[in-house]
């Protein structure tokens, strides 16, 4: 075989043997640094792995915390919701209250009870915000005023027989417990009131809360207008007021939460729909007119959670003792 | 067109005519010969070679396409035997060409540029693949189906009736198999 050929076959074996070898060379750097790349997109990931465990991790802490403050907020809305009374439906009188808290608990609170055999005792109160804070003062008040307990209420029933000195004595004793300008305690208004069952006469203190309504023959008439809150100023100089009913008659007792209730196209609940829905059921069972207002502020309010609690009291003077 | 290609000619004409003759081609032509099978090299130059090899050995060139078709299968054969594997008879093989062996060298080599088939069922025994490609390789298919039928052990005729390079738009392989 020519010897030319040969050389020119080899020639060109070696030539496809480097360039070969040259494209392998590439491929492998190519391959390493795809590794490389492979790699350190392996290290992110764990990385993010390790970040999303540690995230789970406090989620889980948050919602383990969020549980137990939910836990605790639900059963201080059931303690609260536990203090409120019973109604009452007896021969002579009768009393509903209505309350839905803003959130888990309320700072809104009314009580009714009987002082002696012939004195029906009332209140409602409305501590500034709601919340967490406002319950725990609603709490306190709401201990003060328990007859049962030895507090402002018990001390002055004792001390006082003229039930114009004792619902000013009981309102003012609470300001000078709860007024402290150093503290941020928290101011409240209130109607604290008494109604004497043999002749029909209320007595009551009016502390910043919006005035109590009396519906007589399907007429409504607000009774009272005043009052500084209590816990706002060192001597407010708290006055009482009397009214004689008749039997037949209802009052009524509401926090700002209905009237100020909102909606987005048309404003306020306002206190003339609360006194219109009141006075048109003013003559049926208590629950009804209750009812009737629930069902209309749920319809202005558009969903079940409200932006402040809600409270209303319904007192009826059936005859004398 | 992929080196392996130019490789394989270059073997069938070494192991037909000597490496004098694959020499005495490359002389003629001026080309290198220095073909790497994973790279790609202009089509043009394995007409040329075909060209030169043609003048080198005074055979027809569609002879010579067609021997290259049938020479390619069995070294194809060996390195890919799961397409064969795949099959047992000649027309089940054919017709798994366009959607199964071509996706799975693209996968390989996403820049080779294949042909592409078309296929017509006439019955069992009788179909047609239509082959189109810029590069009008149709012997090469000729050679390739060669080869596979006697893989399969299959006797068969084949027709040409359309060629595209007769002017038509693409060729038409009818097959009809015998027994």
């Amino acid at each position: 075989m020519n010897l030319e050929v040969l050389k020119r076959a080899y020639e060109r074996e070696k030539a496809r043997r480097k360039k070969a070898e040259s494209l392998l060379e590439d491929k492998s750097r190519e391959l390493y640094l795809s590794y490389q790349e492979l790699e350190q997109s392996h290290q992110q990931l764990k990385k993010t792995l390790k970040n999303q465990e540690k995230q789970q991790a406090e989620l889980t802490r948050l919602i383990s915390t969020y549980t137990s403050v939910k836990d605790d907020l639900e059963l201080a809305a059931k303690l609260q919701s536990d203090l409120l009374p019973d109604p009452v439906e007896t021969d002579t009188h009768a009393a509903y209250g209505y309350f839905q808290p803003a959130k888990f608990v309320a700072g809104d609170a009314f009580d009714f009870y009987m002082l002696s055999d012939s004195v029906f005792a009332f209140y409602i109160i409305d501590v500034e915000g709601h919340g967490t804070a406002s319950a725990m003062t609603s709490f306190a008040i709401h201990s003060q005023l328990n007859p049962k307990s030895d507090g402002i209420c018990k001390r002055n029933l004792l001390k006082y027989q003229n039930h114009s000195e004792a619902v000013c004595a009981t309102v003012t004793d609470l300001n000078n417990t709860f007024y402290n300008p150093e503290s941020k305690n928290k101011y409240f208004t209130m109607i604290y009131g008494m109604l004497d069952l043999t002749n029909g006469r209320i007595t009551w203190c009016q502390a910043g809360h919006p005035a109590l309504t009396l519906y007589t023959n399907n007429k409504s008439v607000e009774l009272g207008n005043g009052g500084f809150p209590v816990g706002v100023l060192n001597e407010p100089g708290y006055e009482s007021l009397q009214h004689e009913l008749q039997p037949g008659d209802r009052l009524a007792l509401y926090s700002d939460g209905i009237t100020e209730c909102y909606n987005q196209a048309e404003g306020l609940f306002g206190k003339e729909r609360l006194d219109s829905i009141l006075r048109h059921h003013s003559s049926t069972d208590p629950k009804h007119s209750i009812r009737a207002v629930r069902e209309a502020l749920f319809t202005w309010n558009q969903s079940s959670e409200f932006t402040d609690d809600v409270t209303l009291l319904l007192i009826d003077f059936k005859r004398f003792l | 067109m992929k080196g392996v290609v130019f490789n394989y000619l270059a073997e069938m004409v070494e192991e037909g005519f000597g490496l004098e003759a694959w020499d005495s081609i490359l002389q003629t032509t001026g080309l290198t010969g220095n073909y790497i099978a994973s790279e790609t090299y202009p089509d043009e130059e394995l007409m040329a070679l075909v060209d030169a090899a043609h003048d080198k050995t005074g055979i027809d060139k569609r002879d010579l396409v067609r021997s290259f078709g049938k020479y390619i299968l069995p070294n194809f054969r060996e390195q890919n035997p799961q397409f064969f594997e795949a099959h047992n008879d000649l027309k089940s093989f054919l017709l798994s060409v366009d959607q199964m062996i071509h996706i799975e060298v693209r996968k390989l080599h996403p820049d080779a540029a294949l042909p592409e088939f078309e296929y017509q069922d006439k019955d069992d025994s009788e179909f047609t693949m239509y082959y189109s490609s810029p590069r009008k390789l149709c012997f090469l298919a000729e050679g390739l189906i060669e080869a596979s039928a006697e893989h399969f052990g299959t006797k068969y005729e084949l027709e040409h009736p359309e060629c595209m390079h007769d002017g038509a738009e693409r060729c038409a392989l009818k097959i009809r198999l015998l027994d």
